[in-house]
């Protein structure tokens, strides 16, 4: 029983220690890792300015520094050979990035892995981000092809690297970094002017801001874009919206709020099931307290005894949960570095952190301790001395209604006298219960969701098999001539726009897509799976963002393009779509949006649907590949996949881990509960077992005792389990992502099926008491 | 007292042993050995005892303190077994039953009375009854067994609001409600004076001469022996004596 408390207390404070050490872990690691390698605080993209007026704004008050550099999207055309069976005609995409020629020190700064840095052997040096060179076999010495300024380019890789803002780097459309088909390549500043055409001009300032505006850099990086507005800024994006800062933040906070929620629910339960230990224990010890008393041991000796057992109950159970909380907490860094790989991510001991440990389960078993053994102050020598009155004998509240009382029959009667006469200990079964099927609850909710969200996705919104993002617009002929491709069998254009959503003072960056008449391949839904019609007028807006900015169907918003005229328009809000991925996204009819940008005939990307064909489809990936209108390509079925396995693999195991937890809260109370309850009717038990009473019969009454009891708190626990989805849902929801909370029938009643399942393995280990209980020693316990 | 002396007060006789289809006999010991081992120690507390308890009398097992009483109502009520030799119930040999079979045994057959009551301090006198007689098919009524022990105007009180001979008679309420045909009491007066004894021991003569039921009563009180149809008496290890009480008296005449 003692073992139990420690147990419990020793896993809440393990659990405290462990997500909390890894928070600590991953939030050291990457605040190194951003100030190593000057992580900027906005970013903002262009068509073309002149380098010579980039550098003025850098004495823009607000601005620490600025740097201008050139960034391209680009198809790589050929890549070593890529490992793991992977189709090598797969379209490969980069992030083609430049850095100064000669090494010094920048802003979005990069970390070199293997190799080195340019030389001045060639101008077409690349280095290549560390992932995807792995993913691709390639090292310091390979070549690789890259279409780069519409013409396919070979560069030599000098090294391999990481940097902070390509930590989580995503394929275009994708949730989840892939890089056996998307890596970033860094070339020569006066390479990519040369291969771009941008000679002394740029297509990205990124800057950081004096300290006064870290908290929010959105000001400064407007004045900034506002005064190269003229060189057609197509994107701005502070350091909140930027994915991998954003990423690593839902991350770092939602492990920073389980690290909180998950221990407290263990520690509750810990002070909890050690007061009643400790009430029952100074019952136990009455007629020696008496004793001592009554010799003339001071009554704060005695208390101090009791504390000091609480103390060590604590103390040790403190000291397990560190250490198993540094094991955790080195598995969950370990799992995190095979996710983000930065360069310092390793686990550290945090001596405040097992201070706070050791305080905390230290204070919780004290404070427990308090209560349980506040009587024994109380007690005079001669009270104590005298047995305890047998518990307060009296009727329990349901006994009132005696026509309910008597219909009961007589096994129930007793299961619930026993269930109301110890209110403490069932009480505390209720919360255990009802926290288990919470966890339990959320966790197959969690669970359900991401499925749900994956196929809400793919069988209802995504339709297409591919989907080609070009450099410039194209006439809407052009996907009557992608219909007749090879290996395709359908076509759509799609018109996008990107821009600035705002509504009073929420602001948000947004794309509009303009969809095609009657689109099949991009089929908007709301929440309760109906496909919505694509509207004439207005927009269908993401229920995420129409959330943040604070929109309801039948409003009118500010939206304005950054590409083209910049002329802001009022948008008229006319239904709401329900989408788990690209929450940024808003779908309107093609006509509306070319009349709203005043551009005619014109689309900027292309979904196609394609034949299940092999041969046609590696014609059709190699045509891709080698195509200088691409900009980026997405292959949907590879996104699925990467979403069944990055998301729904990992967190999946976390479903298990949540529902092991459940399982440790369930057996730990139950088994605590009814071992504390065989131990105090022990002589009521053998009386029965005398009485001729069978051990399965006795087991039965207990049983149901336990059921009764777990089985309400299991189901006071659902709703809290729907709160607590909710709030797991809020806490891992970004811009890129939210998980759309989807719980199927079946999720209620398995909740309580496993509270069940937890409640009668608990209970296999009492009855397996109840049979080994010796009957004449039983008997022989004298009061 | 000396056994001779016991003898000549009782006019104890001898009787033979081995199974028995003679249906006046209850229970039958035989060579029943019992011993507990502890470490290397070996402490012999029967060293086989021979009894035959008679259907429908009441047979008084007396002996010292420590001498093995309660060890031998506990394996002829089938919560303890013999390490040697046998004990019959009819033609049923209890010594070699399952745990399932003598806890059904005890069921249908015996009722237990306890020095200390062991009553279920949860549990209201009715209750207490009725635990036990929803045990069998064909129980007495739980009032009715109450009313047997004058104890029906307390039914619904809860054992803390009971002296401690209420008590006891609410035990035998227990009892007697399965309608066992064997009743077991160790030292059922064992934790009352005489007052409240001797009502104790009134209920139970009464039951024995009203409902028939087999009494074994155990004692170290040679008094409450005058009471028995029978008297064993139990001394280093092995029954010393056992026989018929030509000189049975009512309750009314015992003194302690
Ligand atoms: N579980 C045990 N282990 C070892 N010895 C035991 C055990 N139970 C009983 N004994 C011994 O057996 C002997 C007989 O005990 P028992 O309880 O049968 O005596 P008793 O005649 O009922 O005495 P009393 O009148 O005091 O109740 C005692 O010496 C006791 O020490
Ligand atoms: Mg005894």
């Amino acid at each position: 029983m003692l073992a139990a408390v420690v147990a419990i207390s020793a896993i809440g404070v393990g659990c405290l220690v462990g997500m909390m050490g890894t928070y600590l872990n991953l939030d050291r690691a990457r605040d190194a890792f951003f100030a190593r390698c000057q992580m900027t605080d906005f970013w903002v993209s262009l068509k073309q300015a002149p380098e010579a007026e980039v550098t003025r704004l850098g004495k823009l008050s607000g601005v620490s520094r600025l740097r201008e550099r050139i960034v391209f999207p680009a198809m790589v055309s050929s890549a070593g050979e890529p490992k793991r069976g992977i189709d090598p005609d797969r379209p490969v995409g980069a992030l083609v990035i430049s850095m100064p020629d000669v090494r010094r020190a920048v802003l979005d700064d990069i970390t070199l892995r293997q190799g080195s840095y340019f030389t001045d052997r060639r101008d077409n040096e690349a280095i290549i981000s560390e992932r995807f060179a792995a993913a691709h076999g390639l090292v310091p010495g390979s070549v690789i092809g890259l279409i780069l300024g519409g013409q396919n380019r070979t560069v030599h890789v000098v090294g391999t690297a990481i940097s902070a803002e390509t930590t989580y780097l995503t394929p275009p459309g994708a949730v989840a970094p892939d890089p056996e088909i998307y890596g970033a390549v860094w070339i020569k500043r006066t390479y990519a002017e040369d291969v771009f055409d941008l000679h002394g001009a740029c297509n990205s300032v990124v800057g950081s801001v004096t300290p006064g505006f870290k908290a929010d850099p959105r000001p400064v990086m407007d004045t900034v874009a506002d005064r190269l507005a003229s060189y057609g800024v197509l994107s701005r994006t502070p350091i909140g919206e930027q994915l991998s800062a954003m990423t690593l933040d839902t991350e770092i906070g939602g492990l920073r709020t389980m690290g909180g929620v998950l221990p407290s629910i263990f520690l509750l339960v810990a002070a909890l099931v050690l007061n009643v230990l400790m009430v029952r224990m100074s019952d136990q010890q009455r007629t020696v307290i008496g004793t001592l008393k009554a010799i003339g041991v001071p009554g704060r000796h005695i208390f101090a005894h009791f504390i000091a057992y609480g103390l060590v109950v604590g103390l040790l159970g403190g000291v397990l949960g560190c250490a198993l909380g540094y094991v955790l907490a080195g598995g969950m860094t370990g799992m995190y570095r095979s996710f983000f790989n930065f360069p310092n991510l390793i686990n550290h001991a945090h001596p405040a952190l097992f201070t706070i440990g050791l305080l905390v389960s230290t204070g919780s078993a004290v404070l427990g301790t308090l209560y349980g053994v506040r009587r024994v102050r109380l007690l005079t020598a001669g009270e104590a001395m005298r047995p305890k009155p047998p518990e307060s004998a009296g009727r329990i509240v349901l006994e009132r209604w005696g026509a309910f009382w008597k219909r009961l029959g007589f096994g129930w009667q007793l299961v619930l006298r026993n269930v109301f006469r110890n209110r403490v200990r069932s009480a505390i079964g209720l919360v255990a219960a009802g926290s288990g099927s919470a966890i339990v609850f959320a966790a197959l909710g969690m669970r359900s969701s991401l499925h749900h969200m994956v196929d809400f996705q793919f069988n209802n919104v995504v339709k297409s098999n591919y989907e080609l993002v070009l450099h410039d617009p194209v006439e809407d002929s052009a996907i009557d001539e992608a219909r007749r491709i090879s290996g395709i069998s359908d076509a759509e254009g799609r018109l996008e726009l990107e821009g600035e959503a705002s509504f009073g003072p929420a602001r948000k960056q947004a794309v509009i897509s303009g969809l095609a008449p009657g689109s099949v391949l991009t089929v908007p839904h709301d929440a309760g799976e109906q496909r919505l019609r694509i509207p004439s007028f207005g927009v269908l807006m993401p229920k995420r963002m129409s959330e943040q900015l604070g929109l309801r169907v039948g409003d009118r918003f500010v939206f304005r393009p950054s590409r083209g005229e910049q002329r802001e328009h009022s948008v008229f809000v006319a239904g709401i779509a329900d989408s788990a991925f690209g929450t940024q996204t808003m779908y309107t009819s093609l006509d509306f949006l070319s009349e709203l940008v005043g551009q005619h005939n014109a689309v900027t990307s292309i979904q196609l649907r394609g034949t299940p064909d092999r041969q046609q489809r590696r014609a059709f990936f190699r045509r891709v590949r080698e195509s200088s209108e691409v900009a980026t390509f997405s292959d949907i079925g590879r996104q699925k996949e990467q979403l069944n396995e990055e998301l729904i693999q990992k967190l999946g195991s976390v479903t298990y881990v949540m529902i092991g937890f459940a399982a440790v809260i369930f057996l730990g109370t139950i088994l605590n509960g009814a071992l504390m309850s065989l131990k105090d009717r022990r002589r009521e038990l053998a009386t029965f077992r005398v009485l001729g009473y069978q051990p399965r019969e006795i087991g039965s009454m207990l049983f149901r005792e336990i059921i009764l009891v777990n089985m309400i708190g299991a189901a006071l626990g659902l709703p809290l389990g729907v709160a607590l989805l909710n709030g797991l849902s809020d806490q891992i929801a970004n811009d890129l992502f939210r998980m759309m909370v989807h719980v199927p029938r079946i999720n209620w009643v398995m909740s309580l099926m496993l509270a069940f399942v937890f409640t009668v393995l608990a209970y296999r280990v009492v009855y397996a008491l109840i049979k080994r209980m010796n009957v004449l020693d039983a008997l022989g316990v004298k009061e | 007292m000396s056994s001779g002396v016991l003898m000549a007060t009782f006019d104890i006789g001898r009787e033979s042993k081995g199974i028995s289809n003679d249906k006046s006999v209850a229970v039958r010991l035989a060579e029943v050995q019992k011993s507990y081992v502890c470490g290397e120690v070996e402490t012999r507390v029967l060293q086989g005892v021979d009894l035959d308890i008679e259907r429908g009398l009441v047979t008084v097992v007396l002996g010292p303190s420590g001498s093995g009483k309660t060890t031998l109502l506990n394996m002829i009520g089938g919560i303890d077994r013999p390490t040697r030799g046998q004990i019959f119930y009819g033609n049923r040999d209890i010594s070699a039953m399952s745990d399932a079979q003598l806890t059904d045994f005890r069921r249908h057959e015996v009722g237990f009375v306890f020095q200390f009551y062991n009553l279920v301090p949860t549990l209201t006198s009715l209750e207490n009854v009725r635990v036990a007689t929803e045990l069998v098919k064909d129980p007495m009524d739980p009032l009715e067994a109450l009313r047997w022990v004058q104890m029906d105007d307390r039914a619904g009180y809860f054992p803390a609001q009971l002296s401690g001979g209420q008590q006891q008679r609410v035990s035998i309420a227990r009892a007697l409600g399965k309608k066992p045909t064997l009743l077991l009491c160790d030292e059922p007066t064992g934790a009352l004076d005489a007052e409240t004894g001797k009502a104790v021991l009134k209920t139970l003569i009464d039951l024995n001469k009203q409902l028939d039921t087999t009494v074994v009563i155990i004692t170290h009180n040679e008094s409450v022996a005058r009471l028995g149809h029978r008297i064993a008496r139990l001394g280093s290890g092995v029954i010393r004596s056992s026989g018929v009480n030509r000189k049975r008296v009512g309750v009314d005449e015992i003194n302690w």
